[in-house]
């Protein structure tokens, strides 16, 4: 559907301009960000709390995928377990224990199983990254019990910068990032994020835009 | 055995099987109440558009089926 009328940018007011970060909106796959996204820029359909009316989400981040494996690993070996015991003709199960109390307990070991890598997903999940046009915000949760949220505005940026090392990292492209601040908080570290050269890129252009401005 | 009759008889009559599958089906559910609070809680910090709802059905599912198994192996066992 054409547009019929489009504002003119020089109405707007000067400092709501100034807040633009330089944006290379080109299309980019990573805008739509799914369940398992790890980076993604520009994503769509993600909020936090207290954004502000006209905050844009320019960078979305999470650990890299790669960094689940070894639960992942664990979980199934946890749910192979049981099969492999039984193919393998241990039986140190009681006779008086009847059918039904192995069938309730194996249950509740799947259940077990099932509530620890759900509970290891969440760490992944919710321990999350994100860069705005006027603040990047760090959120963390680690051990179910453990949660902290961070934020800082792009002038309190003094320093970015990455660090990747090991093969795995660089095969994957992954490594960490940290923001530093003159906040109360002294920095902010995105730790294994994909692309972390992109990261410090967009953060300081943010800077630059920022300081221009 | 604690040698008081009423406290020996009821010890006799739940069996350790019982008493240990009930301890750890506790234990689950409070575990996953947590669970269930903490998503809530991190749902209202950092929100996808349907996946944090989705993770919140998986965690009260997970809640609602760890209840309904202690409440059959209260009945069964």
């Amino acid at each position: 559907m054409p547009d019929i009328f489009l504002a003119d940018n020089k109405d707007k007011p000067k400092n709501e301009q100034r807040q633009q970060p330089e944006s290379p909106k080109y299309s980019s796959p990573h805008n739509h960000a799914h369940m398992l996204s790890a980076f993604c820029e520009y994503p769509s359909g993600i909020y936090f709390a207290n954004q502000q009316k006209h905050e844009e989400v320019l960078l979305f981040l999470r650990r890299h995928f790669v960094t689940n494996t070894f639960w992942i690993i664990i979980t199934v070996v946890l749910s192979l377990l049981p099969i492999i015991v039984t193919l393998l003709g241990f039986n140190f199960i009681s006779s008086n224990v009847s059918r039904v109390t192995i069938f309730l307990f194996i249950i509740l070991y799947y259940m077990i199983v099932f509530a620890f890598a759900f509970v290891q997903f969440l760490s992944w999940y919710f321990n999350i990254s994100l860069v705005t046009d006027r603040r990047i915000v760090d959120i963390d949760f680690y051990g179910l019990l453990y949660k902290n949220v961070a934020s800082t505005t792009i002038n309190n940026i003094q320093d970015v910068n990455y660090t990747q090392v090991g093969a795995i990292r660089s095969f994957f492209d992954y490594g960490d990032v940290v923001v530093q601040t003159a906040g109360t908080i002294s920095h902010f570290d995105f730790l294994a994020v994909p692309h972390p050269q992109k990261v410090v890129r967009i953060v300081e252009g943010l800077i630059t835009k920022t300081k221009n401005a | 055995m604690l040698n008081i009759p009423i406290i020996d008889s009821i010890i006799d009559s739940i069996s350790i099987t019982k008493i240990g599958f009930l301890v750890l089906n506790i234990a689950l559910i409070i575990f996953l109440i947590v669970v269930f609070i903490q998503v809530g809680s991190l749902e209202r910090i950092f929100k996808e558009t349907h996946d944090s709802t989705i993770i919140k059905a998986i965690a009260g599912l997970m809640l609602i089926f760890a209840i309904s198994l202690f409440l059959l192996a209260l009945v069964i066992l």
